[in-house]
């Protein structure tokens, strides 16, 4: 994709290295090349190497995996005062560790292709999906631009069943709906979701042997704009309105134990919950009747004018960011990772919404200004990278389809409500 | 789905209203109105707003302690309802959160009765002087200023 292309990593002047809070596995032959090599260099650098990293068992049939051990700042022992890598500076870049030398990038065979996209808890990644109308365009991959060219993801081209075989073919068709001109970014949403709700019952995990053309007939039908038309004009008279997937979302931000939080996406759950601290938790007269008033409603409420008034004045990057991420979670993060197609897009209209409250609740882009759409732009990139880092690199991804069960939105109705948001 | 044909438009959407409606009339209450110390905490800054802060034209050091009471309940309850918020286990007001909270608000109240008794016995008195006398009456007025008179039973 194109925002690839234009990705280079920006070193100390990143506003948040990936050198710290993570844990990074050492390849075998990348930690045998580091024993030799530091003890043909000096004692010094035998020692410190040594000292820097640790093995953790992985059970009795896993081999140790070795991995390098974080200071008490959580920065990687290898990280200099200077923000550069000593393993990087002293002997190379070819003698980092797969892990390092490829973040934030990800390469995946799929089909007969291999795909190259990113990690968007890196935050000039995310600036580089989020800020350009083309990023996701397709371009064809230099392999010589990779400095290392480790597979590290993809599926099994052998596997027959119906959710791997036609993986490729129903990935590229739900691409085509979210890019399908003529429609809002919410009514293409809504197809996809549409899509994948009607497929999984044949398009999962569990599913070995099935016939396949009514998926097929069910794609044929929404490549017309006769169906899409007709789903769209009933998309927009359905109602949507409850304060459900904001309590969903608030409850996926705010960690139950603070301490495994990371800290940098806490303070910023923490600078956005703070603007809805004036909002009374109870009134007389609330829970008198279903119909009145509550800490809820009130919440809703002013989520609804937060958003209303961003959304009336940049529509179209709002509706550029969406579309980027959704393009980019298809490419980047396989169909396989959920049990079903469907628990795919939901996972995605979370994360959404999760970015939506996030962004348009921030204290920076509530206020009018010149400089409006630089202060959105640097809300949306701190907003993703730090999510991602929160949420996509944690089992937490898993679990949003918990929350969306507990919440009674593991739907299409769940969807709508999602896209609404 | 595998050999039967998928339900039409109008099933899908008839399905999918009713699940709409389902979803939008189950009741939503947050962690934090589910939390009574909250909504307590809410209603006692309430009633003190409504009848215990001071009229406009009361004296300064007294619109200081009225400041440092509100500031105090601000304070609490934010903290509060983070961690209402959050649900991260027991939520209680703890001695640091209370010192931290209510230590301003024994200093104003300290420092009006400091400025109180100035303004009553006149200049301060001279370092080593005997402290001026003060008899029940007028600490009995200092007290009745500042909250109050006491409930008949």
């Amino acid at each position: 994709m194109r925002y690839m292309e234009r990705f280079h990593c920006i070193g100390p002047d990143c506003e948040d290295n990936c050198c710290h809070g993570w844990t990074v596995e050492i390849d075998p032959l990348t930690h045998k090349r580091m024993q030799k090599l530091t003890q043909l260099h000096s004692p010094k650098e035998r020692r410190r190497y040594a000292a820097a990293v640790t093995q953790v068992e992985l059970g009795r049939k896993k081999r140790p995996m070795t991995i390098f051990r974080l200071g008490a700042d959580s920065a990687c022992t290898m990280l200099e005062a200077s923000g550069l890598c000593h393993i990087q500076s002293t002997f190379g870049e070819k003698l980092l560790s797969n892990v390092c030398a490829l973040y934030p990038r990800r390469i995946q065979k799929v089909g007969k292709a291999i795909e190259l996209s990113g990690m968007v808890s890196c935050p000039e990644m995310a600036r580089q999906l989020l800020q350009h109308a083309d990023a996701t365009e397709e371009v064809e991959l230099d392999r010589t631009s990779l400095s290392r060219a480790v597979v590290t993801h993809g599926m099994d081209p052998r596997d027959v069943r119906p959710y791997w075989r036609l993986l490729v073919e129903v990935r590229t068709f739900m691409l085509g709906l979210l890019r399908r001109p003529g429609y809002t970014l919410e009514q293409r949403l809504f197809f996809m979701s549409w899509f994948a709700k009607r497929a999984s019952p044949t398009l999962n995990k569990d599913t070995r042997k099935a016939d396949v053309a009514a998926v097929r007939a069910e794609m044929k039908a929404l490549e017309t704009d006769a169906t899409l038309g007709e789903l769209a004009r009933r998309y927009d008279a359905v109602e949507a309105d409850s304060a459900v997937v904001l309590l969903l979302a608030r409850e996926l931000v705010r960690s139950r134990d603070p301490k495994k939080q990371r800290r940098s996406f806490r303070q910023l759950v923490d600078e956005v919950f703070a603007e809805y601290l004036a909002v009374r938790v109870y009134q007389a007269g609330d829970l008198e009747s279903p119909e009145a008033e509550s800490h809820a409603k009130r919440l809703w409420a002013e989520y609804r004018k937060r958003k209303a008034r961003i959304v009336a004045k940049a529509t179209p990057r709002i509706e550029q960011y969406l579309a980027n991420v959704a393009h980019n979670y298809w490419m980047h993060r396989l169909p396989l990772e959920a049990p079903d197609l469907m628990v795919h897009m939901l996972r995605l209209l979370t994360l959404q919404a999760v970015f939506k409250l996030l962004v348009f609740s921030h204290p920076s882009v509530q206020g009018d200004g010149e400089d409006f759409e630089t202060r959105l732009d640097a809300v949306a990139v701190d907003v993703l990278y730090r999510t991602a880092r929160y949420i996509e690199h944690s089992p937490l991804l898993t679990a949003l389809e918990t929350g969306l069960g507990n919440a009674n939105l593991r739907s299409l109705a769940g969807a709508v409500y999602l896209i609404s948001f | 789905m595998a050999d039967t044909e998928l339900p039409s438009i109008e099933e899908e959407f008839a399905e999918l209203d009713a699940e709409l409606k389902r979803i939008a009339a189950m009741p939503l209450r947050t962690r934090e109105q589910q939390n009574a110390l909250v909504v307590a905490l809410e209603s006692l800054r309430d009633g003190w707003q409504k009848k215990g802060r001071a009229h406009l034209d009361a004296p300064a050091w007294r619109r200081v302690v009225d400041e440092a009471i509100t500031t105090a309940f601000d304070g609490l309850l934010a903290e509060v309802r983070a961690g209402a918020a959050d649900g991260a286990g027991g939520l209680r007001l703890d001695p640091q959160m209370l010192q931290r909270h209510l230590r301003p608000v024994l200093d104003a109240v300290a420092d009006g009765l400091r400025r109180n008794l100035v303004q009553k016995f006149g200049k301060p008195q001279p370092p080593g002087a005997p402290p001026p006398e003060v008899d029940g009456t007028d600490v009995a007025a200092i007290l009745l200023t500042l909250f109050g008179p006491t409930k008949k039973k």
